[in-house]
This record gives structure tokens, sequence and C-alpha cells, in this order.
């Protein structure tokens, strides 16, 4: 038999066959190493946990087009590329427009948005009846509800105008191809003048049909078949400038000046077509305590039917992870995509961060304490097992042992407690920090590959430090005292 | 020839004089007991030859070696190398075997042999209780393990302090015989007691009284009693 | 006499007497830090929430819509047909949770425009409004407690105590950046009622809606409207405790509770609580929660709770644990003692009367060692982990003692019950 098989025989057969006080610094270190596995997995694991409990507070980034433009599905969707799927919680857009009530002559701002995205981004909604599911249903906050008297139920009627000279909306959007516009004017002698016009899509003229009938017919009326003169017109777009964009026929200033006129009504009367008007039916009313309270809320596709796109002006997106991951991700889309700008809402990841910061400190310092109170308690352990074994002690020395082998026996023995306890430990604690994580969270954490060797190596040196003072004094016992002691 | 001589050994605390002035000489081979009543010094004297003390005064010379002039640590050296222990207490390792508190003997010497130690065993007639605890022995086997814990690493000196103290007479007898087997294999014996009867079995007793040598009693029985061991076997 | 020599042979064992009394005193000192933070945590974290500015907004009773931003106000169209008055603002403190209202601020806005004709929304409230309450609380209200999360980039806060703060401004960074402007410029703003120079004093990143609105004291914006004392809402931050089924059912109707069920939920910090005692103390209001803040801040301090306990019972458990181990092996070890005594006749129940009182009398001081020292490590654990001191709650103390004298009877009896049983020859001569 070997040196060092009859040392490890004399460490086991020390633990195994002594029960009292061993099992006493076992269960010393046992106990404090469960509760350091459990309170180490569950502080690696609070960020996750906790951050995700702070997606109820809502959207913590948004993206907004550039320079006050609207973006597309499409950007948005390769915006959302540079965020990974499982920290995405939800990406709810929005796009804002002015509608009248008709029959009230009341303004409001209506909101199109995607109300499944909603529930995830903004979860503190509080909805009396139900989120809007089919077409032409619409959600109302409870101050427009309370102003105008509407409830679950109610019929709406909303229209939208776009504004003058914007290029929100444009009626060439959805202009049916070989669509064809009217117009008129008054011409020469007071009679009318009309045109037929077809435009494209870029509002361009691409045939013409003038109705000069009123005019003086060798001089206005040529206005209809001087292929000179009708031809100027294909390929510009509206409204036009006569004398400017065009020439007037020779001789028939008049005339040529009402057709150009008449062609302009032709447009604006398609603009003045444009204006929606449609009656919607209230599914629910919104109770959130703020601003929303006041707007209307429609889906994207409602709200495309109105304004003639999807486009949209804002995205807010609820985003667990954490603060530099956030701020990482708002310069890559910021600098990857060309139209959108991402920015974080400081309000809500600013206390995100103060919070969890705080309680991560929180569960770091009750571990150390733990840690402290638990290598008191096995270093006093230790040291009644040093006074208990105090003949064993003398009857080595007696027969020889040197200081550095009676060190190298406890702290052997020590080190193997650690070993024991650390792997109980490590297992039990691991089982507690799950049973915390499903019933504070509902949900399982991640398991730490690393947690069982480093919980034991912890473990080993708790016992380590622990056994310090109590083999300075076993190394101090005099045998001769001890053994003749009765 | 001179194996343990103490030259004028006093060893002193504050006023008391445990060891005043004594001298003491044991030759090879021979088996000397030691005699006294309580606080007549013999357990000092039994720590010096021991090496667990050193003395205030005077010379230890050991094979030789003055052991006064040693560090605990070389103490401790010579000790595990030259001297086999008994106890009256007959302490052992309580969470070991009986062959396995023999091999933490040899473990402290140079290399644990479980042959040996079992062979150990049965020179003290307990080889089938080899594997038993201490709590599972009886007084008198549990003092022959730790004789045979004393012979394994083959000492010079054999001290033994009140070794059938707490034995009965039976038990008592065994550990004689097998001190007189040890001293016809030539084994030196220095057995401090405080029990007359056991003081007869030795060839010389010293006599200590309040830290003095008092006297020296020489066995005239001895070879008789020798013979009558030999016969028995 | 017997009674002497039992506890002559008994007590002189100090050191072990010792040794039990200050691991009980470990125990009991996780016990007391854990127990006292645990039940504190809730509080600090609420505090901490307060960063994310108003879980209650105050608006006038029988306003009709605010106006929004798309309204132009150039024509002095009014949109509010009621407002509030500032003189009513201290009230909210006289409120039964008036403790529980760390900060609120009023506003009132308006839309001015700039010189080259932008029109930015300009928001009227207090920044750090002095108030010194009946109740001997002093509180500085306003914005500055309010918008917590503003990184001021350029320049400082108003400060209303400044003489000039009638004619100073803070905007934000987008309009800021769109007009050019730096801290310590001077700017027009019209509105229909008349027009006012201005300084900006500094420029403010909100990192939101704000970066494009400026803001100035009340009295600036109820000048430039003629609304003389008046306010357009309040927001308010309090610390309220999370809702339960009760708290849901006050909010819907307080007048459907029973009277039991009615106090109960007056007397808790509810935000429908306070809500409700707010609109009782300002006429003519009507009070809400910011859904948004007021339940967030409910489920995290559910969570953190609920965290907080479970590390707390595991702490406890643990503690037991230790403790009663201890006290087994400290009573089984005394065995021969015990032996001893029954050797020479005592009795049982005078031994175990006497070992139980050392017992108990070790375990007293341990556990009043305990708690001092589990009160050092709580107040540790607040002002590093939230800066502020730990309430020390009394229930603590009746928790701990508890525990303490179960385990240690439960680690005695048993114990000392199992070593009478013993035969006494066994005892004395069984030596280790």
């Amino acid at each position: 038999m070997t040196r060092r098989k009859m040392f490890l025989r004399m460490i086991t057969a020390s633990l195994l066959r002594r029960r009292s006080r061993m099992l006493i610094a076992l269960l010393s270190i046992g106990i404090g190493a469960t509760i350091l596995a459990g309170l180490i997995t569950i502080y690696v694991d609070v960020p996750r946990q906790m951050g995700a409990q702070f997606r109820s507070f809502g959207a913590n980034m948004l993206l907004l087009a550039e320079d006050g433009k609207t973006m597309t599905a499409e950007q948005m969707d390769k915006a959302l590329e540079e965020i990974p799927e499982n920290q995405l919680v939800g990406a709810a857009p929005y796009r804002y427009i002015r509608v009248d009530m008709t029959t009230r002559q009341q303004s409001f701002t209506a909101a199109g948005t995607d109300f499944e995205q909603i529930t995830k981004t903004s979860p503190y909604f509080s909805v009396e009846g139900l989120f809007p599911e089919g077409t032409r249903e619409i959600l109302i906050g409870r101050e427009i509800a309370e102003n105008i008297g509407v409830r679950e139920g109610s019929g709406m009627e909303l229209t939208w105008q776009p504004a003058a000279g914007s290029t929100e909306g444009d009626p060439s959007e959805d202009r049916q191809p070989g669509a064809v516009l009217n117009g008129s004017a008054e011409g020469w002698g007071g009679g009318t003048v009309y045109v037929t016009v077809k435009l494209d899509q870029s509002s361009r003229i691409t045939s013409l049909t003038i109705d000069a009938g009123t005019q003086t017919p060798e001089i206005g009326g040529l206005t209809q078949t001087d292929e000179n003169f009708t031809s100027q017109f294909i390929g510009l777009s509206l409204p036009l400038e006569p004398g400017k964009d065009v020439d007037a026929l020779s001789g028939a200033t008049v005339t040529s000046t009402a057709v150009v006129e008449a062609l302009n009504t032709a447009r604006s009367a398609e603009k003045a077509a444009a204006a929606k008007t449609v009656k919607y039916t209230v599914t629910g009313i919104l109770t959130t305590g703020g601003e929303e309270e006041s707007y209307i809320f429609m889906s994207l596709e409602d709200m495309a039917a109105i304004t003639g796109t999807e486009a949209v002006d804002v995205a807010e997106l609820s985003v667990s992870a954490s603060a530099e991951e956030l701020e990482a991700y708002a310069e890559r889309i910021t600098q990857n995509t060309d139209s959108i700008r991402a920015r974080l809402v400081k309000r809500v990841t600013r206390s995100e961060t103060a919070v969890l910061g705080k309680l991560q400190s929180l569960v770091f310092l009750v571990t150390a304490v733990v840690l402290i109170l638990t290598m008191i308690c096995v270093s006093t352990t230790m040291m009644a097992v040093v006074s208990e074994r105090r003949r064993e002690i003398g009857l080595r020395k007696a027969l020889g042992a040197s200081d550095g082998s009676i060190r190298a026996e406890f702290l052997g023995e020590g080190m193997f407690l650690g070993l024991l306890g650390g792997i109980i430990g490590a297992l039990l604690g691991f089982v507690f920090a799950q049973v915390v994580s499903v019933n504070v969270f509902g949900s399982s954490i991640t398991f730490q590959p690393l947690l069982l060797p480093a919980a034991v190596i912890v473990s080993m040196g708790v016992a380590a430090v622990s056994c310090l003072r109590p083999i300075k004094r076993a190394v101090a016992i005099d045998p001769a005292i001890v053994l003749k002691d009765e | 020839m001179s194996l343990l001589e103490l030259k004028n050994v006093s060893k002193i605390y504050g006023d008391l004089k445990a060891l005043d002035s004594v001298n003491v000489h044991v030759d090879k081979g021979e088996w000397v007991a030691i005699m006294g009543p309580s606080g007549s010094g013999k357990s000092t004297m039994m720590n010096i030859i021991g090496c667990m003390d050193k003395p205030t005064l005077g010379e230890v010379l050991l094979d030789g070696v003055d052991i006064a002039r040693e560090s605990s640590k070389r103490l401790t050296d010579i000790r595990r190398d030259k001297i086999g222990l008994i106890f009256q207490q007959f302490h052992m390792v309580n969470y070991l075997t009986a062959v396995e508190n023999i091999m933490v003997s040899q473990y402290y010497h140079s290399m644990p042999d479980e042959q040996e130690a079992l062979e150990a065993l049965g020179r003290v007639g307990l080889r089938e209780r080899a594997h038993h605890l201490p709590s599972q022995l009886s007084g008198g086997e549990q003092q022959r393990v730790c004789v045979a814990r004393a012979l394994i690493n083959h000492p010079e000196l054999i001290l033994a302090d009140e070794p059938t103290g707490n034995l009965d007479e039976a038990n008592e007898n065994i550990v004689l015989d097998l001190f007189a087997q040890l001293h016809a294999e030539g084994t030196t014996l220095i057995v401090v007691t405080h029990d007359p009867e056991v003081a007869e079995a030795a060839q010389r007793t010293i006599v200590l009284e309040h830290g003095k040598v008092a006297r020296e009693v020489i066995n005239e029985n001895f070879e008789a009693q020798q013979k009558e061991w030999a016969k028995n076997r | 006499m017997l009674l002497r020599m039992i506890r002559g042979v008994l007590f002189h064992q100090k050191g072990k007497m010792l040794l039990i009394a200050f691991t009980i005193a470990l125990g009991a000192s996780l016990a007391t830090g854990m127990l006292n933070v645990m039940m504190d945590v809730g509080d600090k974290v609420n505090q901490e929430l307060k960063n994310y500015g108003a879980n209650i907004v105050v608006k006038p009773k029988d306003s009709s819509l605010l106006a929004d931003i798309y309204d132009v106000g150039e024509s002095g169209e009014e949109l509010n047909t009621a407002w509030l008055d500032e003189s009513d603002l201290g009230k909210i403190k006289t409120i039964f949770w008036a403790f529980n209202i760390v900060d609120f601020a009023p506003l009132l806005d308006t839309q001015a425009v700039l010189p080259d004709g932008t029109e930015v929304k300009l928001n009227g409230s207090w920044f750090n409004h002095h108030l010194s309450l009946p109740t001997g609380e002093e509180l500085d209200a306003g914005v500055v407690g309010m918008r917590s999360w503003w990184d001021v980039t350029d320049g400082r806060w108003l400060d209303e105590k400044d003489e000039n703060a009638g004619l100073e401004i803070m905007a934000g960074a987008g309009i800021a950046g769109a007009q050019g402007w730096k801290a310590g410029d001077s700017v027009e703003l019209k509105t229909s009622r008349g027009s006012r120079t201005v300084t900006i004093v500094g420029i403010y990143d909100a990192g939101g809606d704000e970066d494009e609105q400026i803001f100035g004291t009340l009295h600036l914006v109820q000048e430039l409207t003629g609304r003389e004392g008046k306010v357009a809402s309040v927001e308010v931050s309090a610390i309220t405790t999370p809702d339960n089924e009760l708290a849901r059912r006050a909010a819907r109707n307080p007048a459907a509770l029973s009277s039991r069920d009615y106090e109960t939920w007056y007397c808790t910090a509810y935000v429908s609580a306070i809500c409700y005692q707010i609109q009782e103390a300002i006429p003519g209001s009507v009070a809400s929660a910011v859904r948004k803040v007021a339940e967030g801040e409910g489920a995290i301090l559910e969570k953190t709770q609920l965290l907080m306990i479970l590390i707390t019972a595991l702490s406890l458990i643990g503690s037991a644990l230790g403790i009663s181990n201890l006290v087994t092996a400290s009573v089984m070890e005394r065995a021969k003692e015990i032996g001893l005594l029954k050797a020479i006749g005592a009795r049982d129940h005078s031994i175990t009367g006497v070992i139980m009182t050392e017992i108990m009398v070790t375990a007293l001081i341990g556990g009043a060692a305990g708690y001092f020292l589990g009160f050092g490590f709580a107040q540790l654990i607040g002002r590093s982990v939230f800066g502020a001191a730990v309430e020390m709650k009394p229930a603590v103390v009746p928790i701990v003692a508890g525990l303490v004298a179960i385990v240690t009877l439960a680690g005695s009896l048993p114990a000392i019950r199992t070593v009478l049983r013993l035969r006494p020859a066994e005892v004395l001569h069984g030596g280790h």
C-alpha cells in the first residue's frame, strides 16, 4: 500500500466511520454551499428574469423615419433584423392622422397600428370590450368616449382629408388604370370649355380630349383639333399655368386659358374626391390614464384603405435586453438602415437599469454575508473537531507525525468535506433556484454547466480557509500533556 | 552496551523540581522497571526518555546522541525511528481497525505494509481481529494491539507507561508474557509502573522518590522467571 | 446540594457554552438581517421606481379633450373648458396617504410661435417649488424630481428661486438643435395673448417627445395664456401597494364596498385609494392611475418581494439547521457528564431541567447578540444597495426569538432524552 493510499484511507475513514462532528461539519458546509449555489444562480439570472418584468412598462426603443418622412413595412423589418428574435418582445407600428367626426364637427387623432403587437408592447392597455378584429372596427380612448358619449357597439363616421399640397395619401396611388377625369372652365363669351383627361401614376397627362363647342369655331374651337396645341399637354403634370407651361393657340388666348383651367379643375376634383368618409363600429373603450385615452385606434389595413398607404410614422419596440445591448442595437439600426433612426426611450431604460442594478447588488451582498457566516460556522465546527480529537492528534504525534503531516491530514479532511459539501450544495442549490424561478417568474432558470465545478471549488476553498485556525491549534498540541490526560 | 544514559538530569518548573539531578543507565537488551508513587517524577522521566519533553538541566544520551540538545522536530524524528511507545490508556485511533492502527505507525515511519502489520498482530495473538474497530475489542485486546504497534518499526527501545494499569489480571499476564517474549528477542524494555508485581517481572527496578533516584533493586529471580516462561510457551 | 453538584459539573464548561452562544448568534444574525431586508425591500424598490415618473394624473372633472400637439392654438381656440386651481395644489399633501406622495407637478401648456414661425408646445410647471407643510415636512416639488431621466446637456436646470425664473425656459434637445439654440440664448415666444422674450437656461435630452418641446415656469405660461391661477392637470408620483382583488373592485366602484372592505381599502396605499383621496381633497378634480407606470410598478414590486421572501426562507432554514445541528451535538458530547450524574443518583427531570436552563440562557444571550449583529448586516445591505437605512421592523424580534427558541428546543430535547436512556456504564466507559 502506498503512502498516498494510506493517507486517503485515513481521511475517508475519519469521515465515514466517525459520525458526530464530521457530519456536523459536512452539514454546515452543505448548507452553506446550497445557499451560495442557489444565490449565485439567482444572481446570474436576475437580469434576464426581472428584465422581462420591466417589459410591462412598454416600449423601450423607438424607430423613427428620417426627417419626418414615413417608413415602409420592409424598412421596418430590415431594422428589426438587428435584434435577436428571442429578445424582441413586440414591435408595434404607428401611423397618426387627423380625422373629423362628420356628425359633430370635432377632430381627433387616429392611430393606425397592429393590435396583436400592441398587446405585447403596451400590455398595460385596458380595454372595456374587445380589441378590433375585423375591418372597420375601432378602439376609442376613454376621454373621447366620455366626451362624445360613444359606447361599445356604437357607430362612428369619420372623414379624412389629405392636407392641401401634401404628398400624403396621393390619389394617384389608388388611381385606377384607365380612369378618366373631367374638368371644366369658363371660356370665351361665357361658354364652358370641357376637358376629359387621362393621367398616369405620376399625374402626367397621357391623353386629352377638349370640348370647346361653345367657343368660336374657327378660333377657340380649333383647340379641339389643333394637334400642335393638344400635343404639348402630353407628358406634362398638373396643375399647369397658362402662358407659362403651354403656349396658347394663336388668336385663341381666352379659350386656351380656359382649357388649362379646366384641366386644373379636373385635378382638384379628383383630390376632393380623395377625401374618404367611412363608418366604423366601436368594439372597445381604452383606459390607460395617459394620452392614449384621447386617440382613436384602428388597424393599419383600415388606415391604408383611407389614406392609400401602409407606411407608418413610428414603431414602438419592446426589447428584453441589457442597457448596453439596447444601445448597440439602436446604433446598428441607425447606421445600417438609411431611412430609419432608432432611439431609446430613456425614461424606461434608465429606470430599468437602476432597479435591476440594485436587485443584483442586493443578491450579491446577501451572498457575501452568507459566505462569511458559513466560513465562520465551519471554522467553529472544525475547531471543535480539533478539540475533540486532541488525544488522537497527540497519539499521532507520539507515533512520529511531523507538524506538516498533521496539517496535511486535517487540510485533507477539510477539503474532502468541501468536496462532498460542494456537490450536495450545487445540486440542492440548483433545485432551490429552480423552485424560486418557477414560482416567482414562472419560467425555468438557464442551467449553468459551470455551476457544479464552481460550487465544488468554492466549497473546498471555504473549507480550507475555515480549517486554517483549527489546524494551527492542532499542530500546537503537546502529546505529552494530552496522552496523560484522564 | 549502553543504550540510554541520563546524566544529572533535572526538570524544574519554577520552584518545583520534578526531577532533581537524576542519573540513570540502561544497556541494550535490558528490561528495566521504573517505580515510584504519584508525584515521584516518573511521568516526567518517561516523557523525557520518550522525546516528548526536554530536561532543564543535564544530558540525555540515546544511542550516543544527546537528545536534550535537539530541536522539537528532530525529537519527533528520533522518537519515530528509535522508540516504541505503549500507554496506559491504550490510545488507538477510534475510527481505524486494528491493522490500520498499526499501519498508521508504519505510515509515519516509512511505508505502510499490510502484510507486516498482520504478522505483528499474529505475534500478539490477534490475527483474526485484524479488521475490528477498537470499540469492538476488549481492553486487553486493545493493549495488545498497541504492543504490536510499538514493535512494528523495530525500535531500539520500548517505553511502556503503566501498560497494565487498566487491565484485569488475566490480561496483565498476557501482556507480561509478551514483554518476556520481547526480552528474549533482545528488545530493550523500560516499563514505568507503580505496581510492584509488574516491576518484579523486570531485571532491575529503579525507584524514584520526590524527583530523585532513591534506590535500585536487582531482581534475583529473573533468570528463573524467564526459564519458567520459556517452558510454558 | 445535589443541584449544586449538578450545576458545578455542567457549568464549568464555559468554553463550550460560549461556542454554542456564538453559533446561535450567527444563525440569529442571518435571520434578523434577512427578515429586516425582506420586509423593507418593497419600500426601497418602490422608491427606485419613482424614477419612472408620475403614476397618477389629476385632471379637471369637466374637461373636454385636451389640446394635443396637432391642434394649432394660435387663434386662441380654447379646447379646455375646465381648470384646476393652483391654490388647491397643496391639498394633495393633506390626504390620508400624504406621506406616500413623493413628488408632484402641475402642468399648463399652450402653443407658442417662434420668430421663424415654427410652433412649439410650451409647458408650464413647477421646477423645484418649495413647500413647507403644516406637518413639518419640507418638500421640493416639480419637474426636477418628476423628470429624473432628463440629461441636462447644456446649461442648467431652471431654479425657481432665481428672481428671473419667470422669464426663463428650458428647451428640449430636438427643438434646440433645429433652432440652433445654446444655453444663454434669448428667444421671443408669441402666443395669442401676447409675447415674451425669455432666456434659455438649459437644454435637456429627454429621450422622448419632450425633446421637441420647451418648459417654463407655471406663471410664465399662465401670463401668456391669461389663465392666472389656473392649472390644466397635475402629475403625481406616489408610493403605492400593488393592486389586488379588493383594490380592483374598489377602483370600479368604491361605493359598492362593505364598510369594512372600504376601510381596509382606504387605509391601504392602493393606487385607486390614493386617487380617490386626491379627488376628495381637490375640488372639481378627477384622478386616475397612469396604467403604464402603475401596472408595471405593481408587477416588479410583487416579483421582487416574492424573490426576497424565498431567499429569506432559504436563509432561515439554513440558520435553523445550523443551530439545531450544533445544539444536538453539544448535548451528545456531554453524554459522559450526564451519565455521571445519573450514576450518582440525580433524577431525569432535574438533569433535564438544569441542562435546558443552561441551553436556554445561552440561546438568549446568543440570540440577543445575533439580533444586533443582524441589525448591522441589514444596515450594511441597505446603505450599500439603496443608499438608505433599512427600517427595522419590530415584528422581526418575536420572529427571530421564536425561531431560536423552537430550534434550540428541537435540537436539545430529543438529544437529552436519548442520552438519558443510555445506561450509565455504557456512557462512562465506552470512551472515545
